[in-house]
């Protein structure tokens, strides 16, 4: 029991340097002003060159107004936010049923569910794209939410299909003979013991969210910037790793760190949900 | 406090039929024990009367009255169920207070009579606890008391002590039967344990997979059961082929017995039949010097000669596996006595003791 622990401790321990050590260079490359092959470190720091420049670099750049960096945050956040509490509201009836009752065609409606998934997000985008423009929402934040619900709903479902499953109807039950209601053995005993798994599934749904560049890139037109968008330009341009891109890369990866840090806050369990669909895959 | 009626009631899951045409009356303030062994559908029937599933064809009544069309939460029906007894994120008090709650009454409005049960089942002054900081046995007490604090008209256990270790069931069997009485609520309790069913039921039924086998007070049960099936589920007994003589006599591999009045009231003479002899209920003494060298000494009717083939202590009392003829019989003694294996002994077989059941065959 004890080696058992001790070797997985080892194993978290490599995975996180096998994680974070990538970051390292772009941490050191955001503070620098030049740094050529084969020096170890910059050859000249920022904060050297600072004021040296016609218009600000690296992190000056990403925090001044010209970089539109704010605006792209708070769109990313607003779409995330709005995006997983959408597909949790989806999924929640959706994976309540999958997980407690057996029905005609309820595997082709699991696979219906896993599409979005197997499909290349280019055609969805570009067939989202042509359908959106004719109902009016390309370019606005409900077609991009709307954009984002393709890749986010197959993993709220299965996040809280197996969260359901894990779940003992027992407790239902004991609260129908109590006398409550169906709804009310929901929200008074169902949702509540569920809770850690719903929050896992908004946590997941949002950091998806957080990440597509192709959906939002096809469905805002340019006109919306998120951070992924955003980053997509730097890496357009074709230049060499410079403090601003190594900056926005950064920031990019922020809400994955953020995620962690709540899901560790809400559930007590940094790898919540980790362990949802380990679960859920061990049961396929 | 309702009488409960079960009518012509089957339930098929899939297309295996788990319960067929099964009537069941149990009378207002009874406790009644069903017992079965596991797959006999003994908490389907549970489940049906909760109205948590809902039966394929029959009724169910309450103080005649049909339930079949009233939901569960309208049943007014206590029930404690095999495992997972609480709701784990709410208190102890919160708990017990759930289905008042869900009748419309506040938490605080609640909490004089959710005190009262948490004293009826001794359990005062654990309000604020999680059930996660309560042992099993507690956590059971807190189920029953949750159980009935709505003041159901019915109480459904199902397998209340079948998680409990030893101590804690005779505890919490003792409990049940007197918060039972105190309550006076018609109390429905599954089990697969008969020394549960036994012990804590005013009458009881045996359940097989094909149907109730007997229904009647548990001494009945015990001492005359039906058929073959139910002599063997409770308790150890000794089940003998042999051929009626007469209409009190049988003959036997261990001789001719003397049976119990009225034992064969359905069986006529010549007919195949099962003898039921409890292991308890055969006395065992030594033989004595005569019959060790004069096999043919005649011994009184229902006596037999056997030799002690092998015996377990069972602490106070000892189980012996005899030899008689070709018969081998088991019987419970008092461990005060002993017997070697190889000993020479002479049974005595109390012929009120020995039933007659119908042969294997059906007679």
């Amino acid at each position: 029991m004890k080696r058992s622990v001790l070797s997985s401790r080892m194993v978290l321990t490599i995975a996180a340097l096998l994680f974070g050590l990538p970051f390292l260079p772009l941490v050191v490359a955001s503070f620098s002003f030049r740094w050529h092959w084969p020096d170890l470190l910059p050859g000249a720091w920022l904060w050297d060159a600072r004021g040296t420049t016609p218009f600000p670099v690296g992190w000056d750049y990403l925090f001044s107004p010209i970089s539109g960096l704010g605006p792209a945050f708070l769109n990313t956040m607003t779409i995330g936010v709005a995006t997983s509490l959408l597909a949790a509201f989806i999924a929640l009836p959706a994976a309540y049923t999958l997980a407690r009752h057996r029905f005609r065609g309820k595997e082709a409606v699991e696979f219906f569910l896993l599409v979005p998934v197997i499909v290349p997000q280019i055609a969805v985008g570009i067939g989202m794209l042509l359908l959106f423009i004719r109902l009016g929402i390309a370019r606005t934040y409900t077609g991009i939410v709307l954009a984002h619900l393709v890749p986010t709903l197959p993993y709220s479902v299965r996040i809280l299909t197996s969260v359901f499953q894990n779940l003992d109807p027992d407790y239902e039950e004991q609260a129908r003979t109590l006398g409550a209601s169906r709804m009310q053995a929901f929200r008074r005993v169902v949702l509540p013991m569920v809770l850690p798994g719903l929050v896992t599934a908004l946590l997941f749904g949002f950091l998806i969210s957080a990440n597509v560049f192709l959906l939002t890139f096809l469905i805002s037109g340019g006109r919306l910037e998120t951070l992924p968008t955003m980053l997509f330009q730097f890496i357009e341009s074709g230049a060499p790793l410079d403090a601003t891109t190594a900056g926005l890369v950064l920031i990019v990866s922020a809400p994955g760190l953020v995620f962690l840090v709540l899901s560790d806050l809400l559930t007590g369990d940094p790898v919540a949900i980790g362990r949802t669909t380990l679960v859920q895959d061990a049961k396929q | 406090m309702s009488s409960i009626s079960i009518r012509s009631l089957s339930k098929r899951y899939d297309s295996t039929p788990v319960l067929q045409d099964l009537d069941l009356d149990v009378e207002s303030g009874c406790f009644f024990g069903l017992l079965g062994p596991s797959g006999c559908g003994k908490t389907t029937l549970l489940r049906l009367i909760a109205g948590l599933i809902e039966p394929d064809a029959g009724d169910i009544l309450f103080d005649g009255q049909s339930v079949v069309d009233v939901p569960p939460e309208r049943r007014r029906i206590g029930m404690v169920f095999q495992q997972h007894v609480l709701f784990p994120h709410m208190t102890v008090e919160e708990n017990i207070a759930f289905g008042l709650r869900m009748r419309g009454t506040g938490l605080k409005a609640a909490l004089p009579a959710v005190n009262d049960v948490l004293e009826l089942v001794q359990l005062s002054g654990y309000n604020k606890r999680f059930p996660r900081q309560l042992s099993g046995g507690q956590q059971q007490r807190v189920a029953l008391a949750r159980a009935v604090v709505i003041d159901p008209v019915l109480l459904l256990l199902d397998e209340p002590l079948s998680n409990l270790d030893a101590k804690l069931r005779d505890d919490m069997r003792e409990l049940l039967r007197s918060v039972q009485q105190r309550l006076g609520v018609t109390t429905i309790c599954v089990t697969h344990d008969q020394t549960e069913a036994i012990e804590l039921s005013d009458r009881m039924a045996v359940l097989f997979s094909d149907g109730i086998a007997q229904t009647g007070a548990p001494a009945e049960l015990y001492e005359r059961p039906a058929n073959v099936q139910v002599a063997e589920f409770l308790g150890s007994t000794n089940l003998i082929p042999g051929t009626l003589v007469g209409t009190d006599h049988a003959e036997s591999p261990i001789g001719r017995l003397r049976i119990r009045e009225m034992a064969a009231a359905q069986c006529a003479d010549g007919d195949a039949v099962q003898l039921n002899i409890r292991c308890e209920h055969i006395g065992m003494h030594p033989a004595g010097d005569e019959h060790q060298s004069q096999a043919w000494v005649r011994l009184p009717e229902n006596h037999a000669f056997a030799e002690v083939v092998s015996s377990v202590y069972r602490g106070g009392f000892i189980l012996y596996l005899v030899r008689s003829g070709s018969q081998t019989l088991r019987v419970i003694e008092r461990s005060d006595r002993q017997f070697v294996p190889g000993a020479r002994v002479v049974l005595r077989i109390p012929a009120e003791h020995v039933g007659v059941l119908p042969g294997p065959n059906g007679a």
